[in-house]
């Protein structure tokens, strides 16, 4: 039976999309710092924000894959909403998709199918950073519910999402994570981040007083739940991975593209063999990242999700090849791409705020280093 | 036409089963047999070792027309007046019938059209079939088939011209169907073929990437719709005077199908830039808003649109939406004017499809002149609006 | 109300290029997409299906890979998609093409409605829709820009022509041929593109057979006009900067502009 390929079919839809409604006014965003509501509109008119979702609730079921087609098309013209993208497919809704009980799937799936509920994940605290182990904010059980004490900072679309996802440490002392809906009493948003690029994250802190959460939203408590959310990172550290591949990509192509334009002693650019290697490598660096990320995504041998090695070794491949790169890319372009009215400076600044979104490269290097250790030779 | 199997050769071996690509061969009672889904492609053909399949299918050959003769033009009119293009499918109409020794005719529908022969006569119409009716006097597409269908059918001329107009494309299509005939549409150039005589038909295809001749060699009239503004008008009036032939028409509102309600004149719409034919863009030389309206006023003559550089968009003489460059639209039209602007790369880069770009800015050391098929050094207040006069004029 | 709207498959002629050193196009690298006024096509059948209720069917005559564009059909929201395709189909001139969509509609047999894009940008020959009305032998609208009315019985259009435009109105069933004016388009919507994608697609696939038709009937074969040559026109830049005061300039770049046909 004659059918499309369903990645290729995607992978082309979405650059149509992306090249008439997101890179026109990406500058835009950048400029204002501002945060692209209208996008989530569209992303839910496209039914593309129920992709991950299953059947049952509205969604077309997909895998990981199929999200890192799409947020790499994204990327390429505007990585903030790629991030804000890749929290509603790869993170906060695939807890409750596993972790929740039966009346909270439907009462904020769909909803987030058809783009009435937005999630954001809140994972870093101003004193521990992005330390799971270290967390301090704290929810105390008090009969049915519980009540949640607390600081997140730097929090993706924390001005913006309807529900947060917010780890945290239980009277227990268990690490886990529970749902918390922005009109709870004593919940606010604090200061938003004047960040050097991925300006649209609508990145804020966000403040718990006494915030009181019904016992069906805790998703995750008690022994074990460490370890599923670290599983659960492996998936979202490649949705990552993906978006800085995308970045790397546009800046590469620009930067061929211009190479072909520029004339400097009535020869292109290109014909330079300087330049012509600057450009091989970056051909070569761009094509590495794509495999490794492409591969990574997937892998489901972890119940399927990625394993911890290899999406680490996707994630630091990507976000630090797309600086590298970005910076290549600039140096063709000189003088102009230095320049605002360009987009090559915003990707060097979003390339080197992807190193950060999600927890530093670095500390995916610690873990790699710890599995190493432990691993027989 | 067709294939079949002659049974007493078939061995049933069924290797002609597995190469139908349309299930359309079955073995019955051990012998192969042709069902109503083949296609007669013959692909069967060659699979058979015993040579039980047979074919009468043969080589498409090309009829005899040399009962065919004649060049005929559809002479467009609304409201009386002919378009411009009916004059240049006649200019190169002549030169085709000069070169096939034959006629040239002009058809012309409508319900008054008197004042419309001696035009015709004068730009070398020898004949003018003319049909009036008041059916006729608004083109509508069925009542203007059938007519000048049954005038070809009668007549059979050889080739047979409509302009590419969105009458003409609306025409020429149904005709074509109707009188089971090929058609080459929107030509830039005619020729004719000096070894057999057929009508060499060239045109544009991929976005004027790529030109394509076509003949058509199976059917006649050999049916083309042309380009306006590509031929020449030649005056070439025949000695005798034209010669009228005038058919009677029955024609039912039933049978016409359509009706017009309302026609409504109205200045063309803004069009995309990027299907723009005639771009005329202005950069920092432009100076002010009233810099601007002189190229307006040249972009209006010439049924273009204006553009704008980055920096004629941030002073505000030209909307966003029309800047032109990589940060803008990247444009291709045939006709490109470069006005005050100094040609940055990003502006460049979003040029360089143009088919001719011209370059107008005071300064000679400007880079656009280097991407420019015709430069004039001199200021643009001055030139755009002699330009814009001399044009007028024409 | 049945609608079917006609599809074409056409590379992206706007990411068309010229090698500079051979003269050929690029065709590497070039996206195939669903024809632009095409789209426009299937957003009038969706506008009129959301005011009227009924289906669309959408049909592509191309090789395989067009599948692709009936995906993208159903991914806007159209019901039902038929590809129709096979070897003996190619090479079709717009002879044989509006035989074989005509075919393929009276297979359908029951339609109100048939829309087209007004030309595709690979051949811009806008001659299919009307050679399809012609054998079906029902009314055309070519140049729609507007839909003024439209019930199960008639249709009263907004037809582009040069000096403005014609309000005409016909009965159904009609074919019309859509230009970008009329609507603004939508984005196919990935959850559906990815149900057009899985095998039990409303997609149907014919091939010659399927349509009664004779291999000699279409494609090449069934075509009356041949392509015989086709060569790349090059717009090298001529680079000449003109002399003398402005009168004469201008004038000889009005010479000039009437050498090339230009104005």
């Amino acid at each position: 039976m004659l059918r499309s390929n369903v990645e290729e079919l995607i992978k082309k839809c979405a650059i149509r999309f992306v090249d008439s409604q997101i890179r026109p006014l990406a500058r835009k965003w950048d400029e204002n710092k501002q945060y692209p509501l209208e996008n989530m509109k569209k992303f839910a008119e496209l039914g593309l924000l129920g992709l991950r979702i299953p059947k049952q609730y509205g969604g077309s079921g997909r895998g990981l894959f199929d999200a890192v087609i799409v947020l790499e098309q994204i990327a390429k013209a505007d990585a903030s909403t790629a991030v804000n993208l890749h929290v509603q497919l790869n993170a906060s809704p695939l807890y409750i998709m596993l972790y929740s009980g039966e009346e909270v799937k439907k009462k904020f799936l769909p909803a987030l199918v058809s783009g009435k509920v937005l999630f954001s994940m809140a994972q870093t605290e101003p004193e521990v950073g992005s330390n799971l182990t270290e967390l301090r904010t704290l929810a105390r059980s008090e009969g049915s519910h519980y009540v949640v004490n607390g600081t997140k900072s730097m929090i993706t679309m924390g001005a913006n999402a309807d529900v947060h996802l917010v780890y945290l440490r239980f009277d227990d002392d268990s690490i886990g994570c529970l749902l918390l809906e922005k009109d709870t009493e004593g919940f606010s948003v604090g200061k938003s981040e004047d960040f050097l690029g991925m300006r649209g994250l609508g990145s804020a802190e966000l403040v718990f007083q006494d915030c009181q959460v019904p016992e069906e939203n805790v998703l995750l408590k008690g022994p074990g739940s460490l370890r599923k959310m670290l599983t659960m990172f492996n998936g979202t550290r490649v949705g990552l991975a993906s978006i800085s591949l995308g970045i790397a990509e546009a800046a590469f192509e620009e930067a061929l593209r211009y190479s072909k334009l520029r004339t400097v002693s009535g020869k292109p650019l290109i014909a330079l063999q300087g330049l012509q290697w600057k450009l091989a490598d970056m051909a070569v660096n761009v094509e590495a990242m794509k495999h490794l990320v492409y591969s990574a995504a997937q892998d489901t041998k972890l119940n399927g999700f990625p394993d911890q090695f290899t999406s680490s070794a996707a994630r630091i491949v990507a976000s630090e090849g797309a600086v590298k790169i970005t910076n290549m890319a600039m140096d063709i372009f000189g003088g102009y791409g230095y320049s605002k009215e360009l987009s090559i400076e915003r990707y060097l600044r979003d390339a080197r705020g992807m190193i950060y979104v999600g927890g530093t490269t670095d500390i995916l290097r610690n873990a790699i280093g710890a599995y190493l250790y432990k691993k027989n030779v | 036409m067709s294939i079949w199997i002659k049974h007493e050769l078939c061995s049933g071996c069924g290797a002609c089963v597995k190469v139908c690509p349309y299930a359309a061969v079955e073995i019955i009672d051990t012998k192969a047999c042709i069902n109503e889904r083949c296609t007669e492609c013959g692909v069967c053909l060659t699979s058979c070792k015993e040579k039980a399949i047979l074919t009468d299918v043969t080589e498409k050959t090309v009829p005899d027309f040399s009962d065919r003769k004649g060049v005929w033009v559809f002479a467009e009119q609304r409201d009386g007046i002919l378009n411009r293009v009916t004059f240049e499918l006649l200019g190169i109409g002549q030169l085709l019938a000069k070169e096939l020794n034959q006629e040239l005719s002009a058809i012309v529908l409508g319900s008054k059209i008197d004042k419309l022969i001696d035009p015709l006569a004068e730009f070398g119409a020898e004949n003018i079939y003319i049909a009036i009716h008041p059916s006729l006097n608004d083109y509508r597409t069925i009542a203007y088939t059938s007519v000048i269908s049954k005038l070809v059918r009668e007549y059979k001329p050889n080739i047979l011209l409509i302009g590419a107009t969105h009458t003409g494309r609306d025409l020429a299509p149904r005709l074509s169907r109707r009188l089971g005939v090929g058609l080459t549409a929107d030509c830039t150039e005619l020729s004719i073929d000096p070894e057999h005589g057929d009508l060499l038909q060239t045109r544009p295809a991929f976005g004027g990437n790529l030109m394509a001749t076509i003949i058509n060699r199976y059917s006649r009239p050999q049916m083309a719709t042309v380009r306006p503004g590509v031929m020449q008008q030649i005056k070439g009036k025949s000695p005798n005077g034209p010669r009228k032939i005038i058919k009677s028409v029955s024609l039912s509102e039933k049978e016409i199908m359509t009706r017009i309600l309302e026609v409504v004149k109205e200045e063309r719409q803004k069009v995309n830039l990027n299907e723009a034919k005639v771009i005329i863009t202005g950069g920092r030389g432009v100076g002010s808003l009233e810099g601007m309206k002189k190229l307006e006023a040249l972009a209006d003559l010439l049924g273009g649109e204006v553009g704008g550089t980055r920096v004629a968009v941030e002073e505000g003489w030209v909307t966003v939406e029309r800047q032109i460059g990589q940060t803008g639209q990247t444009v291709r039209p045939d006709l490109y004017f470069a006005c005050g602007i100094s040609g940055a790369i990003q502006h460049r880069a979003g040029i360089l499809g143009s088919k001719y770009i011209i370059a107008i800015n005071k300064d000679p050391m400007a880079p656009i002149f280097q991407v420019a098929d015709w430069g004039i050094v001199g200021d643009i207040h001055e030139v755009v609006p002699l330009l814009t006069e001399k044009l007028q004029q024409r | 109300m049945e609608t079917i709207v006609m599809i074409k498959q056409v590379p992206d002629t706007t990411e068309i290029r010229i090698d500079p050193s051979t003269g050929n196009l690029i065709r590497e690298g070039i996206e195939s997409i669903i024809n632009p006024d095409d789209r426009h096509a299937i957003e009038a059948a969706l506008q009129i299906k959301e005011k009227l209720g009924g289906s669309i069917i959408a049909i592509c005559m191309g090789p395989s890979q067009a599948i692709d564009a009936i995906s993208e059909a159903l991914g806007f929201g159209v019901d039902r998609g038929i590809l129709l395709t096979d070897k003996c189909f190619a090479g079709a001139d717009t002879w044989a093409t509006s035989f074989t969509l005509g075919r393929a509609v009276e297979k359908i047999n029951n339609y109100d409605l048939i829309i087209c894009g007004q030309q595709a940008i690979d051949g811009d020959t806008a001659q299919v829709g009307p050679q399809l009305a012609e054998y079906l032998h029902i009314p055309q609208i070519t140049y729609v820009k507007g839909i003024k009315e439209i019930t199960e019985k008639k249709i009263v259009a907004k037809r582009l022509v040069e000096s403005g435009y014609e309000i005409i109105g016909c009965g159904l069933p009609a074919l019309l041929t859509v230009v970008r004016e009329l609507n603004k388009t939508r984005f196919p919507r990935f959850d559906w593109l990815i149900d057009a994608c899985n095998k039990r697609a409303p997609i149907e696939i014919w091939n010659a057979a399927d349509l009664g038709v004779k291999a000699y009937q279409v494609g090449l074969q069934g075509s009356f006009t041949n392509v015989i040559s086709t060569y790349t026109p090059t717009f090298k830049r001529r680079g000449e900067i003109l002399e003398g005061d402005s009168q004469r300039m201008v004038e000889d770049l009005l010479t000039r502009l009437e050498e090339n046909h230009l104005v």
